[in-house]
């Protein structure tokens, strides 16, 4: 097996104000998968994905990206940053710049990039995300799902190996998560390695290669989404819903069980008209 | 609730700098004429850059312009009154308290010279969006501290605007503002602003690290071609200032 992206063991992190948001995570992501990260409010998702690019320091345990132990100095965290991006949930909090143009500009030549460099990332994002009619505008002003894409950009323009992504469908109107979930579909074929933390158990069985449960800190559960997201009891004691593509499974006759369970609709219709 | 963007027209892509120029010739020929005459004059030039600028905000100018004018208008209102003045000059009084002619044409004189640099001032933050103006001031090598301060404060302030009026969204629908307690809320309205702007520049300082931030806040911007006629237009009204201004110093 290749050696793994990122490997984090015994992970432990307490706030200053004493709670515990994260006990003793052990947690393995190989190079191109996509991992759904779920669990109710206050898991330690958020946590966790702060973790991953050294903007939180453990208290206790090691992470090592890409075989490399994070020593969390100014260098070995700048380097880690420009290889994993996290963008948090709530665009109206992250921009500062007076045009997107500006916002998307900010990591490229943060990275050393020059000018001329990070003005031909930002050509190359902006024609990637749609942005192009929006460069000269104030991203404060954009609409919700306009920012998300602009925040998503502003990532995006320093080209990480590992996209983590606290939420990105909250508050989509569905046309914007359709367009969002293809964008992700699409650097997934590129190699890109994404984690994402989601309360949509049903997105997550249709995505993941992997699905995670975070649950007061500690991961309850990790495997395959057909396997962890059939457990209809198990996710409900950490506040989850069972897919309703698994539950119209679940309810078909036994003997018509017989087929591996389905991740989307689409499969399941096939399983139901092959009967 | 969709804020304004007031820079979207056709003087937004002018060269900063031209326009910075004529916003300082202007003021500055303003307050070393001293005459009514140049500075009307002065007013009526910006006037028709704002009349000939596509989708300039002129409603929202003018109402800006108007509360301005107020706020100066008040504050002179003191220079109004004297205690001594020459009985022939006195227009009313009450007690030992007049109001003079030359008090009048000191405070008319005076307010207007204000109102004309409010005016040039407001037209330069209008056509002037604030990425160009911190452009103009790292030219000028102010100190990357002070712009990067000013980034901060002006995305922070509009951030504030519209979350206080959420706040106060919620309060009203919640029959806030109604009974005697209207102090005691007006503080819980400013003291929610407070901790969730404390909230929201953490976040921002996560965002600004997790793209690598080193302590410096380094942006390109667009570059916009403007409409032809603009650039010429501005050193044109440029010249014509100079020369009437020359001109009636050269009668006087």
């Amino acid at each position: 097996m290749n050696q793994p992206m990122i490997d984090i063991q015994g992970l432990s992190f307490r706030y200053p104000e004493g709670n515990e948001a994260l006990h003793n995570i052990d947690l393995s992501i190989q190079q191109g998968e996509r991992i759904a990260v779920l669990g109710s409010n206050g898991s330690g998702k958020s946590t966790l994905f702060l973790m991953l690019n050294g903007l939180l320091k453990p208290d206790s345990g090691c992470y090592c990206f890409d075989g490399k132990k994070i020593n969390y100095k100014k260098a070995d965290l700048t380097a880690l940053r420009k290889r994993v991006a996290v963008v948090m949930q709530d665009p109206d909090s992250q921009f500062f710049a007076h045009t997107v143009y500006g916002e998307l500009s900010f990591g490229p030549l943060n990275m050393g990039l020059s000018r001329n460099n990070a003005a031909q990332r930002v050509e190359e994002v902006s024609q990637r995300l749609n942005l192009a009619n929006l460069l000269t505008r104030q991203p404060q002003l954009l609409s919700f799902g306009q920012k998300k894409r602009v925040l998503t950009g502003a990532f995006l323009s320093m080209k990480p190996d590992v996209l983590v992504l606290d939420e990105p469908f909250a508050g989509l109107d569905p046309q914007h998560a359709t367009n969002f979930r293809e964008l992700l579909d699409r650097l997934h074929n590129e190699g890109m390695t994404i984690i994402q933390s989601t309360h949509d158990t049903g997105y997550a069985l249709e995505w993941a290669d992997r699905v995670i449960i975070l649950h007061e800190g500690k991961i309850m559960e990790a495997g395959h989404p057909t396997v962890i997201l059939n457990n209809e009891a198990m996710l409900q004691s950490f506040g989850l819903n069972r897919p309703t593509v698994l539950d119209i499974y679940a309810g078909l006759p036994l003997h018509l069980q017989t087929y591996s369970a389905p991740r989307n609709v689409e499969e399941l219709k096939q399983i139901i008209s092959s009967i | 609730m969709n804020p304004v963007n007031p820079h979207n027209h056709s003087l937004r892509a002018v060269r900063p700098e031209t326009k910075a120029a004529f916003m300082l010739l202007s003021l500055v020929l303003s307050l070393a004429s001293g005459q009514i005459v140049t500075q009307g004059l002065i007013i009526c030039m910006h006037l028709l850059l704002i009349l000939w600028a596509n989708g300039f905000r002129r409603q929202h100018f003018f109402k800006l312009l108007l509360v301005q004018s107020l706020f100066v208008a008040v504050g002179l209102l003191p220079a109004l009154f004297s205690l001594n003045t020459p009985q022939q000059d006195v227009l009313w009084q009450l007690g030992g308290i007049h109001i003079s002619q030359s008090s009048v044409h000191l405070l008319m004189h005076t307010w207007f010279r204000c109102f004309t640099g409010i005016f040039i001032l407001n037209v330069f933050a209008f056509s002037t969006p604030v990425y160009q103006t911190v452009e103009l001031l790292r030219r000028c090598k102010v100190p990357e501290t002070v712009v990067d301060l000013l980034i901060l404060i002006y995305n922070n302030i509009r951030l504030l605007f519209c979350l206080s009026e959420q706040m106060l969204l919620a309060q009203k629908s919640r029959l806030a503002y109604t009974g005697n307690r209207n102090y005691r809320q007006a503080a819980q309205l400013l003291t929610g602003i407070f901790l969730v702007s404390l909230l929201k520049s953490q976040r921002l300082q996560q965002n600004v690290e997790a793209r690598c931030y080193d302590g410096c806040f380094r942006l390109l911007e667009p570059q916009e071609t403007a409409p032809r006629f603009a650039n010429v237009m501005y050193v044109l009204a440029g010249l014509v200032l100079i020369v009437i201004t020359v001109f009636q110093l050269y009668i006087r």
